[in-house]
């Protein structure tokens, strides 16, 4: 097969160089998979592209309604060889939702200025507003190759703001040719390789870090719907050891999700293929994915397995791997010296906070931290982490690129090094600063999570201004079930404050128990803690005070 | 199955996934407004289509905001 220009030559040359490979589509509900090589695929991409090429401008964006199956992978890629760039977004999903989801579509739409709406028929059916509708069932099953320079932009990744707004981040082919190596480079990959995945194809781990990462290395892949993982998480697990899967990446909540959903019992499964499972996409907590290391233990799985890692779209994807093989490492530091933003071994066990070690910086990618004035941090102190290199993307659609002049683009995320490898603390802007020291809201809100009646998930810590002591409190923030007793919720109440108090050192000033429901969260699930924040401070925040 | 019977049985159910009571759980409970997340819609969709032996479509489930529409819903399913 001949390939037409660079664009091919970067996502289909290994596989018309070695022989395809193919990606095999679990459908919901369907036991057999549906089996595409990557040439194939390519004929089918050609064919998406000549009809997208007749309705949208080079470098123009669409949103992508984007499942798990053939033709999302076709309406993708068929727009990288035309040059117009996907934005993948999810399907409504579940039960209700419908008014919210358009909501969230129109909104989209506009903040990127999209006219046009590709997806299935059926999901397609249940927009409403002018966009243009372009069903992908429909396009031509071929066309002549893509001529396309990998000069430009490949396409569109949306992030869930903190305010509830999506932006835009604008992933250049440069950026994905480099990231797309050195993630391969750091993983040892070889052609035994194969990867397993249930990741949603909207989110950037499982776009780039699973679909693009597959074609470019030319490895076998075999993609899941997350809907059927949520539905049974022993699916993952199933097809690993059906397929010999050797590669697996998921977030970190998704390690503690399977373990508690086995609820104790060993699935018959054979995980010894299994080299590395990828860990990241938010803070680490090392034991709850100990717990996932502990009950695959009998099923072949190798401590070592577990890959902590950190990135963020507005770096392509990965920025720092931990070396494989290693596993799980975190080191306990003074929890004390940390508020004051400095990194020393810890003075007991009392003063200990862990944090998961996440590695080094993947090759040709600088990483500085630096103070909140953008001046490099001195050795020994935390400071918000500065990224320069070839996967630092173009910028926002609609902005111009957030990386400054020298190029350098800032995370908002606070780190240190430990024992050379970073450690992440936490968003720069969720941080409580009490009495002069900071405190990642994590630390809290795990502590608040682990007393029973808190629903898992929905701990919000924060701080505010406090006249009284003319310095900012904390404020712990959860969710109970709605006819709690009086008396139940005040128990509850004074063993969350005990519970923070222990883990932080920090007596938090309030702990609000709120009904369900009340503590805002993204589409994805995340907890919005500025927005908690805002409607405490404005007393919108529902629920009693203990 | 009565329909009163099967508003029962999704009570329960709905409540033991929430970690509930089931005297909380009204068939007026609306999922968006309730504040479930969209992993807790899938899950519970998958234990509502498990317990009661169906496949919902997503066209259809989208449509399905308050558990008296999922009542409803499964009664026509099974008439």
């Amino acid at each position: 097969m001949q390939l037409g220009g660079e664009v091919e030559e970067l996502y289909f040359g290994a596989a018309c160089a070695r022989g395809p490979r193919s990606v095999c589509f679990y459908a919901p509900r369907q036991p057999e998979p549906l089996a595409v090589d990557y040439l194939a695929l390519l004929e089918r991409a050609r064919g998406a592209a000549a009809a997208l090429g007749e309705r949208l401008s080079p470098g123009e964006p669409y949103l992508l309604l984007a499942e798990n199956d053939l033709d999302t992978v076709v309406a993708f890629l068929g727009g990288l060889l035309c040059g117009a760039l996907p934005a993948p977004l999810s399907p409504p999903l579940g039960l209700g939702g419908l008014e919210a989801w358009n909501e969230r579509v129109r909104a989209l739409a506009a903040d990127l200025s999209c006219r046009v709406v590709v997806g299935r028929p059926e999901h397609l059916a249940l927009l409403e507003g002018p966009l243009g509708r372009v069903p992908c069932d429909a396009f031509p099953l071929s066309a002549p190759p893509s001529p396309l320079s990998a000069a430009g932009l490949s396409h569109v990744q949306l992030t869930s703001g903190s305010t509830g707004r999506s932006k835009g981040v604008r992933i250049a082919h440069r950026n994905l040719a480099a990231n797309l190596f050195h993630i391969g480079w750091a993983s040892d990959v070889t052609d035994a390789d194969r990867v397993v995945s249930w990741l949603p194809l909207y989110h950037d781990m499982g776009l780039v870090g699973v679909l693009l990462f597959s074609l470019y290395w030319n490895l076998d892949l075999v993609l899941l719907s997350p809907v059927d993982f949520l539905a049974r998480p022993v699916r993952w697990l199933e097809a690993i050891h059906r397929h010999r899967g050797s590669l697996s990446p998921a977030p970190s909540f998704a390690y503690p999700y399977v373990a508690h959903r086995l609820r104790g019992r060993t699935p018959s499964v054979d995980l010894s293929s299994w080299r590395i499972a990828y860990c990241g996409a938010e803070p680490i907590q090392r034991e709850a994915v100990q717990r996932f290391v502990d009950a695959l233990a009998p099923c072949g799985l190798s401590p070592g397995t577990i890959l902590p890692c950190y990135g963020l779209a507005e770096a392509t994807l990965a920025v720092t791997f931990a070396p494989w093989g290693r596993g799980l490492r975190a080191a306990a530091v003074s929890r004390q010296a940390l508020g004051e933003g400095t990194v020393a071994p810890a003075l007991g066990p009392e003063d200990g906070q862990e944090l998961v070690l996440l590695g080094a910086p993947l090759p040709e990618i600088e990483l500085e931290l630096r103070d909140a004035e953008g001046r490099p941090a001195d050795a020994g102190r935390t400071g918000e982490v500065w990224l320069r290199g070839p996967t630092v993307t173009p910028g926002y659609l609609g902005e111009g690129p957030e990386a400054d002049a020298a190029g350098w683009l800032r995370t908002g995320d606070l780190g240190c090094w430990v024992e050379e490898e970073l450690a992440l603390i936490g968003r720069c802007k969720d941080l409580l600063i009490v009495r002069g020291r900071n405190h990642a809201p994590v630390t809290l809100e795990w502590a608040a999570e682990g007393v029973e009646g808190v629903r898992p998930g929905s701990a919000a810590a924060f701080s505010c201004y406090d006249a009284a002591s003319g310095t900012e409190a904390p404020i712990v923030a959860c969710e109970v079930a709605e006819n709690e007793s009086d008396w139940s919720r005040g128990a509850i109440g004074r063993q969350v404050e005990e519970a923070v108090l222990r883990r932080t050192h920090l007596r938090p000033r309030e702990v609000l128990l709120l009904d369900p429901g009340a503590i805002p969260k993204t589409t994805s699930g995340k907890i919005q803690r500025s927005r908690v924040r805002e409607l405490y401070l404005s007393g919108r925040l529902g629920g009693e005070q203990r | 199955m009565t329909a009163v019977a099967l508003s029962e049985r999704l009570r329960a159910l709905v409540a033991e996934q929430l970690s509930l009571p089931v005297e909380e759980v009204g068939l007026d409970l609306d999922f968006e407004a309730f504040g479930l997340d969209s992993v807790e819609k899938v899950e519970l969709l998958a234990r509502i289509e498990d317990a009661f032996d169906v496949v919902v479509a997503p066209a259809d489930a989208v449509h399905l905001a308050t558990l008296d529409d999922v009542v409803r819903y499964l009664a026509l399913r099974r008439a």
